[in-house]
């Protein structure tokens, strides 16, 4: 007998159609599975046998052949377990299949016949559901995440038994197919900025950065407010779109972060991979290309604390993604594109021993050359994507007498939504989001300055020690504190605001 | 060939592994210094005991074609030599104990005459070091006085940049030959200085820079000098020997005074409690060289800060009182950070203020 059930599978972000074929013919008994499966799905066959005993039913002692078609295209993932046990099923005439001819299945399975959870479930169920499908067989735990896609009937399952008896119509499971609804619920006990004193200047950049979409680079000494700062940046961005939800929730699902509770990501992102993270582990890879930090701090803040301590090559990687906003991986199985739109925030001491520049107290000991060095682990080309640099020092606690308390990151958050909805309105034709992505002509075109702007920032020029790159950074920060303030041109105000954002200490030339 | 007392000296400098005191014992032994040239082995042998090696490659290289090579690589290379016996060589450097026979210049602007005065401290200089040497220099260049220093990183490089940064004149003094840059870092620097200064080394164009040959070096720049400042100098630096060769000489040592804490500071602040002149503004410097020159200040800064709106007198003010952090200040004025930065970039450019690292800002005097 020949039995045919639909699955899919995913590589990178992509969905290919998937069909389960299953022939059981006289002969001896051995079971094959073909159409390039890879180590996961060859070794289902046993899980398989095992679940399919362990659940009651009947393994058939014959020749089974298992078929994964198209053959011509590589599989890889654990969902296959579901679909080719309800196969063999199916075959042997244990089970009905009729209605099953436009059902998505996906499931891995344990030897007791339990259906587990598996990775990448939405980006599946929303492809498959714009080609058509509007049936699927989940596992229980991946209910949260499937309930997301609308139009789509849900069965989840618990165990190969019940799908077993659902499909013999002798205990019918529940199904679901409400549409959703999307509510943002902010998580409470994010960290809010009301709890951060002091740090004025670096909360006002942090401000900025998230109007604009700049990258921050925050120098100072140990212990003076980066990391608590940086904490606390998701809680000034926007609040996400469906949309975004729904593209932060697809990474998670592939990568497997996804909590079983939750279905989507509510959240931005943060991300704050250690300094030892490897290449790989920043951009995704793997032999079937895994997404990595950058595409996991996707719409979010890519955090790296230490800057100079992390390998060269693991920010030099960080390149492209920051100008392209996507980063593609090319493995001998394909290439494979995941997104990675972030604001990275990055910290670092002035020098190795983290003293430089301090008053009293700790002292620095570090060699010019130490120190050049230290600083000559960022190149250029990275400094050149970092808009905002802000620098900091420790403040002892007892020297701020002021009692007002700060703004709460909800105040702030206000403002930066109005400046985000002025750029989102003014760049509506054109390929830029944010101020942040402007270049070349583009900043000569939205960056206008008044007259005395202008004469201001000739000033700068010869002053201040200028360069042509600083030039268009500086323009484009400008350019968000004048969206702060609802501004269409850039006054002198803004314009000396951003000057401030530069690195004009000498720390780093 | 006639070879005169200069070029004797100049070729003597450039046999290999000479030093100032081989120079001087032959100048000692023979009459007069151009016999080395024509003098018999023995006599040279005789003069140089226990320097065999040296007295073998003097004799060795008593041929026209070596000195004729000399003299071609110094003019491929525009450098000057200055021997004690030309008129050019420098008064004040004559006058010391061992003054060099031989220093080579290089630069575009060569002036010994107008008053001079070196800045020396660690290369590990603290922010506070840096900008002392810095607004010092530049000070002083306004008063049209030169400013010498070792070309070292750390405090060196910035007497040099302040002076370069106040149109002034600058004296780089290497401790190696002046084929090549020293550190490599400071190549920009020393690019800078020949095009609106000069270098000079004692040592001949391809001499590396030899770990004894920098203590030598501050004996030029002490002597090439009317007063010597210590900015930032540990208990052990050169700059210290600098000192002790500009009280050797008779020059005045003035010292930044600064916090005993540190450790970069207990040099000059010892040299203060032995006796050294104690610098807190340039007038200290300016009131002593006036004895010895005309002193004019070449352009005065407009003293009434009419160019300042209310808001940005209050903050400077501020600044004014102690050296401050921007978070301070946002706590102290209650200015939001919005609007004290726009307000620090105006005082900055106006050249009221400096920032330091950490968001520190300092007033300008």
């Amino acid at each position: 007998m020949l039995s045919k059930v639909k699955t899919c599978c995913l590589t990178g972000l992509i969905v290919t159609a998937i069909d389960v074929e299953t022939d059981i013919s006289n002969g001896l008994p051995n079971i094959n599975v073909v159409g390039l499966p890879d180590m996961a799905i060859k070794e289902s066959k046993d899980r398989v046998r095992a679940a399919i005993k362990n659940s009651g039913l009947n393994f058939p002692l014959k020749r089974i052949t298992i078929n994964l078609s198209p053959a011509h295209t590589k599989k890889e993932g654990s969902h296959f377990d579901l679909p080719i046990a309800l196969g063999i099923l199916g075959a042997s005439m244990q089970i009905p299949l009729e209605g099953l001819e436009d059902t998505l299945i996906l499931g891995e399975l344990s030897l007791d016949g339990k259906v587990n959870k598996v990775n990448g479930v939405l980006p599946m169920l929303l492809e498959m559901c714009n080609r058509g499908i509007k049936k699927v067989i989940v596992p229980y735990e991946n209910l949260e995440e499937a309930k997301i896609v609308d139009g789509m009937e849900i069965v989840p399952v618990h165990t190969l038994n019940d799908i077993a008896l659902h499909l013999m119509d002798e205990k019918r499971l529940d199904t679901y197919m409400e549409p959703f609804e999307y509510n943002y619920e902010e998580e409470t006990n994010l960290e809010n900025f009301r709890d951060l004193r002091g740090q004025e200047n670096l909360k006002r950049a942090l401000e900025i950065a998230a109007s604009g979409n700049h990258n921050v680079l925050t120098i100072g000494p140990p212990g003076s407010g980066k990391t608590m700062a940086a904490r606390r940046l998701p809680s000034i961005l926007p609040k996400l779109t469906f949309h975004e939800a729904l593209e932060i929730t697809k990474i998670y699902s592939v990568a497997g972060l996804l909590d079983a509770h939750e279905g989507l990501v509510r959240n931005r992102p943060f991300r704050s991979p250690h300094h030892t993270s490897s290449t790989v582990a920043i951009t995704g890879g793997g032999r079937i290309p895994k997404p990595g930090e950058v595409s996991l701090s996707h719409y979010g803040v890519l955090f790296l604390d230490e800057l100079p301590e992390f390998n060269k090559t693991s920010l030099e990687v960080l390149r492209q993604p920051l100008e392209d906003r996507v980063i593609n991986i090319s493995r001998i199985n394909g290439s494979y594109t995941y997104p990675a739109d972030f604001i990275l925030l990055a910290a670092m001491n002035p020098c190795p021993c983290g003293y430089y520049g301090t008053e009293g107290g700790q002292q620095c000991n570090c060699t010019p050359y130490q120190i050049n060095r230290y600083i000559n682990k960022i190149s250029g080309p990275l400094m050149d994507r970092i808009d905002i640099i802000v620098e900091t020092t420790a403040v002892k606690y007892k020297d701020l007498t002021d009692d007002k308390g700060s703004e709460s990151s909800e105040e702030i958050r206000k403002r930066v939504e109005r400046a985000r909805e002025i750029q989102l309105e003014r760049y509506k034709k054109t390929k830029y989001l944010f101020n942040s992505q402007l270049d070349g002509a583009a900043i000569n075109k939205y960056c206008t300055l008044n007259p005395i702007a202008q004469q201001l920032m000739n000033l700068a020029f010869n002053k201040m020690n200028l360069s042509a790159r600083g030039y268009s950074r500086v323009l484009k920060v400008a350019r968000t504190i004048a969206d702060l303030e609802g501004k269409d041109i850039i006054y002198e105000n803004h314009l000396a605001e951003a000057l401030q954002y530069r690195n004009l200490s000498g720390i780093i030339s | 060939m006639m070879l005169k007392q200069r070029d004797i000296v100049i070729w003597l400098n450039h046999i290999e592994g000479i030093i100032h005191k081989d120079i001087e014992h032959l100048a000692n032994y023979f009459y007069n210094i151009e016999e080395v040239w024509h003098a018999d082995e023995k006599h040279i042998i005789n003069a140089l005991t226990d320097r065999s090696i040296i007295s073998g490659r003097i004799i060795e290289n008593r041929n026209e074609r070596f000195v004729e090579k000399i003299f071609g690589s110094l003019d491929d290379n525009n450098i000057l030599p200055l021997t004690i016996f030309d008129s050019a060589y420098p008064s004040k450097l004559k006058n010391i104990y061992d003054p060099p026979y031989v220093i080579y210049v290089k630069g575009n602007k060569i002036d010994f005459d107008i008053p001079l005065i070196s800045i020396v401290g660690t290369r590990r200089a603290t922010p506070y070091g840096k900008w002392a040497a810095h607004q010092f220099a530049k000070e002083l260049a306004k008063w049209g006085v030169g400013i010498i220093s070792g070309l070292a990183l750390g405090i060196d490089t910035c007497g040099h940049k302040g002076a370069l940064d106040g149109n002034g004149y600058t004296i780089g003094v290497l401790g190696c030959g002046l084929g090549q840059y020293y550190p490599a870092s400071n190549r920009a620097l020393t690019d800078e200085i020949f095009k609106k200064g000069c270098v000079i080394s004692e040592y001949c164009l391809d001499t590396p820079p030899l770990k004894y040959h920098f203590p030598a070096r501050n004996r030029i720049v002490s002597g090439l000098s009317d007063g010597v400042i210590i900015i930032e100098a540990p208990e052990k630096s050169g700059a210290l020997i600098t000192a002790g060769f500009a009280l050797d000489q008779g020059k005045d040592v003035y010292a930044l005074p600064g916090n005993i804490n540190n450790i970069q500071s207990k040099g000059a602040n010892k040299l203060i409690r032995d006796g050294a002149r104690i610098l807190l503004e340039v007038d200290d410097i300016i009131e002593n060289l006036k004895y010895r020159y005309p002193m004019d200040k070449m352009n005065e800064k407009q003293s009434i800060k009419d160019d300042l709106s209310d808001l940005e007198i209050r903050v400077f003010n501020v600044i004014k009182r102690n050296p401050i952090n921007i978070d301070l200040i946002i706590n102290e004025t209650g200015i939001k950070a919005s609007e004290l930065n726009p307000i620090l970039t105006i005082l900055e450019i106006k050249g009221y203020i400096n920032q330091m690292p950490g968001k520190i800002f300092t007033a300008v005097e």
